[in-house]
C-alpha cells in the first residue's frame, strides 16, 4: 500500500458537489471521503483522519494499559496498521469501530506482554495534576476537604485497578467518553448485556470495597 | 449504592482513562507509514506464510526425516517458483559443527548469488515466525534451507528440540514473484 500512487484526491471523491469542501460534510460522510481518499493512498486524507481519531484511540488504549506512555506507542502503532489495512475496510462497520477494534486488540496483546500491568495507574500519584478531578480539588477553598477528597479519590483508582481485568476494561472504557454501550460491546465482542452487567458488578464491589474502607463516603 | 460512592467512582474512573494524548500522532503515525519497509528482521514475516508454503515445509520436513537422506538443500512452495527462483544456496555452506548458531547473531549473510540472508538462531524462533504470520490469500516466495532439517521438523511438531540447529530464511521478495507470474 505504501507504494501505491496518489490518484484520488479528497476533493474529487465529494458528491454532493463539486465545491462542497469536505469540512462542510456531516461528520459520517466526511469519514467516509476520507477513507476512501486514503483507501486510494492519500496520506494526507489518512492524516486527517489520524488527527480525528487520535483521542478515541488514545483512551482506547489507554483503558486496557494504564500507562499514558505504552497507550501512545500503542495507538501510533494501531493508526499504523489501520493504513496497512485499509484495503482490506469494506465500509460495513464504521471506520471508528473498525479503528478503535485494531486498537483494543493492539493494546490488549502489549497488555499480555508487559509486566508492569496497570502498576502506574495503580500508584497514588497516577495521572495526578492532570485529571479533570484533580483540577477540581484544586479549586476547592478548604485545605481539609482537599485532602479528604484527594485521599478518597486514590483509594478509589486502586480499587479499581483491583478489580477483575474483565470489570475493569468495561468500566473504563464506558468512563472513557468516547464509547456507548453497544460500541464496546462491539469492541469486547460480547453481548450489550453482559456490558451492562460489568459496568453494574464493578460499581457495586467498588462500592462495597469503598464503603468497608475508614474514611470512606458514607 | 450512595450518590457519593457512585460520583467517586465515576470521577476516578474518568482519571483514569479521559486524558488527552502528550503529542499529537498524525506526524508520527504519516513518519512510520512512509518509512521503508526493512529488508531485514521483520520484514519477511509481514509477507506471511501460506498455507501452500506450509504444506510445502511439511512435506519437506517429513521427507526430510526418511532414512539416507541427511540433508535439506532448500524448500520451496511450488515447482513453478522453484523454476522462477532456484533452490537458495548457501556459500560456503554453514558447517556441520562449530560454533554455537548463537555466535552468528542476527547479522546477515550473502548467499552465493548475492542474496542476503537471515540467520535464524534455533528450531523454536522457526516454529514460532512460522505461527506469528497471517495466511495469506496466495502463497509467497519461501525459500529455506536448513543445515539440520531433522532439527526444523521437531520443531515444527512441536516436540522439543534435541539439537540447536541452524536455518537460513533468505528475504522473500513477493512482488518480483508477482511480476514473474
Amino acid at each position: 500500500m505504501s507504494t501505491r500512487p496518489v490518484t484520488v484526491s479528497v476533493a474529487s471523491l465529494v458528491t454532493i458537489g463539486p465545491a462542497a469542501p469536505v469540512a462542510d460534510l456531516g461528520e459520517p460522510e466526511r469519514v467516509r471521503v476520507l477513507v476512501r481518499a486514503a483507501q486510494a493512498g492519500e496520506r494526507a486524507a489518512f492524516g486527517t483522519l489520524v488527527e480525528m481519531h487520535e483521542r478515541a484511540v488514545f483512551r482506547t488504549a489507554l483503558a486496557a494499559l494504564g500507562d499514558a506512555g505504552e497507550a501512545d506507542d500503542t495507538a501510533q502503532e494501531a493508526f499504523v496498521i489501520a493504513w496497512q489495512r485499509l484495503s482490506g475496510f469494506r465500509h460495513e462497520a464504521s471506520f471508528r469501530t473498525w479503528l478503535l477494534t485494531i486498537t483494543w486488540r493492539k493494546a490488549l496483546d502489549r497488555r499480555r506482554r508487559q509486566r508492569r500491568w496497570w502498576s502506574r495507574a495503580a500508584s497514588p500519584d497516577a495521572g495526578a495534576g492532570t485529571a479533570p478531578v484533580d483540577r477540581l480539588e484544586s479549586a476547592s477553598a478548604d485545605p481539609e476537604r482537599q485532602a479528604v477528597a484527594g485521599d478518597l479519590l486514590r483509594k478509589a483508582r486502586a480499587e479499581i485497578v483491583r478489580l477483575s481485568p474483565k470489570l475493569r476494561d468495561t468500566l473504563l472504557l464506558a468512563s472513557s467518553g468516547e464509547h456507548s454501550y453497544e460500541q464496546i460491546a462491539t469492541l469486547q465482542g460480547i453481548p450489550l448485556g453482559t456490558v451492562k452487567w460489568r459496568v453494574a458488578e464493578a460499581r457495586r464491589q467498588l462500592t462495597r470495597r469503598l464503603g468497608d474502607r475508614p474514611g470512606g463516603p458514607r | 449504592m450512595t450518590h457519593a460512592h457512585d460520583d467517586l467512582i465515576t470521577t476516578a474512573a474518568r482519571s483514569l482513562v479521559a486524558r488527552e494524548p502528550a503529542r499529537p500522532l498524525r506526524a508520527r503515525v504519516l513518519e512510520r507509514i512512509d518509512r521503508p519497509a526493512p529488508r531485514h528482521g521483520k520484514g519477511w514475516i509481514k509477507l506471511g506464510l501460506p498455507v501452500g508454503a506450509g504444506v510445502a515445509l511439511f512435506t519437506a520436513v517429513a521427507v526430510s526425516r526418511l532414512p539416507g537422506i541427511d540433508a535439506l538443500p532448500a524448500i520451496g512452495p511450488a515447482p513453478a517458483l522453484a523454476e522462477a527462483r532456484p533452490a537458495f544456496a548457501l556459500s560456503p555452506p554453514l558447517p556441520d559443527s562449530g560454533p554455537s548458531p548463537r555466535s552468528h547473531g542476527r547479522a546477515a549473510a550473502a548467499s552465493a548469488d548475492g542474496t542476503d540472508v537471515t540467520i535464524v538462531e534455533s528450531a523454536a524462533e522457526v516454529a514460532w515466525r512460522a505461527a506469528a504470520v497471517p495466511p495469506l490469500a496466495e502463497p509467497a516466495d519461501l525459500v529455506i534451507a536448513v543445515s539440520q532439517p531433522a532439527a526444523v521438523a521437531i520443531a515444527l511438531l512441536d516436540v522439543p528440540a534435541l539439537t540447536a540447529p541452524r536455518v537460513v530464511v533468505p528475504p522473500i521478495d513477493t512482488d518480483a514473484w508477482r511480476r514473474e507470474r
